[in-house]
């Protein structure tokens, strides 16, 4: 039920990113710069398609798909059958694959999935992977060569609470805190 | 930055894109960028070593480990970089340092999922997203306890709700850690995870008793019981495989319950042994 109750969370999450798309591309251009317009949905197209493998991952359980048949997997996403199926258990499945099946066509996810077959071949994957990239790698090499990193700790150890701590544990059996 | 180290770092992070697929950038990490992955490697868990608050075993002890590791298990060693690489990268960022609410943190790093990439399958950032989990629930005890009881009402609906949605995070991240060690990794920092998780389960269900004030019902007991024996089962896993948990890199040379107040397994299943009488 866990990786059925994911799918809920990223239809929400597919949801979203639509309607981004959307808002963006109705917005009149005189607000917004054709530019600044085509860098906002390729961000966009970026989160969708990582959102879409986040779903392909949650369904490799179910639909028993070996990894990175990502193409595979897709086909049979759409497979009526199986939509069907899933229909049952999750509400929200329907609205998903009516948002994928809709958001496919606007932005050619088909493509974008179909090169995960043979990702992280750049070329292929060329204005999708290579603007992730370059942003990671930009934040990973600042923080290499001017980073301070800050681990964590928990934090009785910090305050030196463990007894409190360990009173705390007992306090629903009556017992003096 | 020069050229090689660049070039290592894109070929990490196309991995960590790739799911962590190494066949797809395993042909970069030749005997040359091996060799150069090592040193560049031991760099960041030095200088995480050097920040850290926390006791650890002297670097040149923990050097000798990693190196020992990378040379044994080469592919697991370039796996393991890159889940080190984005964790240096997010625990550098000097805004994340000052945010003390799980929550709030947890929605910058999912904000900033652009330049950090997604953090859901790296072990280290479950890691630390279990401690600023435990240490939300502690404060809001601390919140709690410290307030008249006429107040208590109103901050009781708060941190109610966000102990609910900590336990949902929780159970998302245990599901992410399930999935991340059997996909590529089968070292026992895993089982430290599981060790964190159950405990914080055990606290939220002690957590939730205090809030409302009450006795422990069937239903409470037989979770905080459940959680506890589980926090026990992966002790004794990791008690078996200590000597090994001093070689997993994961752990980045340090102790293993070097975060924890208590920093031996046979305190700390005592403790537990305690909690279950």
């Amino acid at each position: 039920m866990t990786d059925l109750r994911l799918l809920s969370f990223y239809a929400i999450m597919v949801e979203q990113i639509i309607d981004n798309i959307d808002s963006i591309q109705r917005s009149p251009n005189s607000q917004v710069s054709q530019q600044n317009k085509d860098t906002e949905i390729k961000r966009c197209k970026v989160s969708a398609y990582r959102v879409i493998l986040a779903v392909s991952s949650a369904l490799e359980p179910i639909v028993n798909v070996p990894a990175y048949d990502s193409k595979k997997l897709f086909s049979e996403l759409f497979d009526k059958n199986l939509i069907s199926n899933l229909n049952k258990k999750v509400p929200k499945l329907k609205t998903l694959l009516e948002k994928l099946d809709t958001f496919e066509k606007s932005v050619d996810v088909s493509q974008l999935i179909s090169q995960k077959a043979v990702f992280p071949d750049a070329k292929k994957n060329a204005e999708v992977f290579d603007a992730t990239l370059l942003i990671q790698s930009k934040t990973t090499e600042d923080a290499i060569n001017n980073g301070n990193p800050q681990e964590k700790g928990f934090m009785y150890y910090l305050n030196d609470a463990w007894e409190w701590l360990k009173s705390l544990f007992s306090c629903g059996r009556n017992e003096p805190l | 930055m020069n050229d090689i180290n660049k070039k290592m770092i894109q070929a990490l992070i196309k991995i960590r894109l790739n799911d962590y697929y190494l066949p797809s950038e395993v042909g970069f990490f030749d005997a040359f960028y091996f060799g150069k992955l090592i040193p560049f490697s031991l760099q960041m868990v030095e200088k995480i070593c050097h920040n850290s608050q926390f006791k650890q075993n002297p670097f040149d002890q923990t050097k000798q480990h990693i190196i020992v590791f990378a040379k044994e298990k080469p592919d697991e060693f370039i796996l393991f970089s890159s889940q080190l690489l984005q964790y240096y990268t997010i625990i550098c960022d000097a805004e994340l340092a000052n945010i003390k609410s799980f929550y709030k943190m947890l929605h910058y790093i999912e904000d900033k999922i652009e330049v950090f990439g997604d953090a859901s399958k790296n072990l280290l950032m479950a890691e630390y997203y279990l401690i600023e989990m435990y240490n939300d629930i502690f404060s809001d005890l601390e919140k709690f306890n410290s307030v008249s009881d006429d107040k208590k009402l109103s901050i009781n609906k708060f941190i109610s709700q966000n102990r609910r949605k900590i336990s949902i995070l929780l159970a998302r991240l245990e599901q992410n850690v399930k999935c991340t060690g059997a996909y590529f990794y089968q070292g026992v920092f895993i089982d430290y995870l599981y060790v964190i998780i159950n405990y914080t389960q055990a606290f939220l269900v002690d957590y939730e008793l205090k809030l409302n004030g009450g006795e422990y019902t069937d239903s409470f007991s037989k979770n905080r019981q459940k959680y506890l024996q589980e926090c026990l089962k992966y002790l004794d896993l990791l008690e078996k495989a200590q000597r090994v948990a001093c070689f997993d890199p994961f752990f980045l040379g340090k102790h293993l319950f070097a975060k924890f107040a208590i920093k031996t397994i046979p305190e700390f299943k005592s403790h537990l042994q305690m909690l279950l009488q």
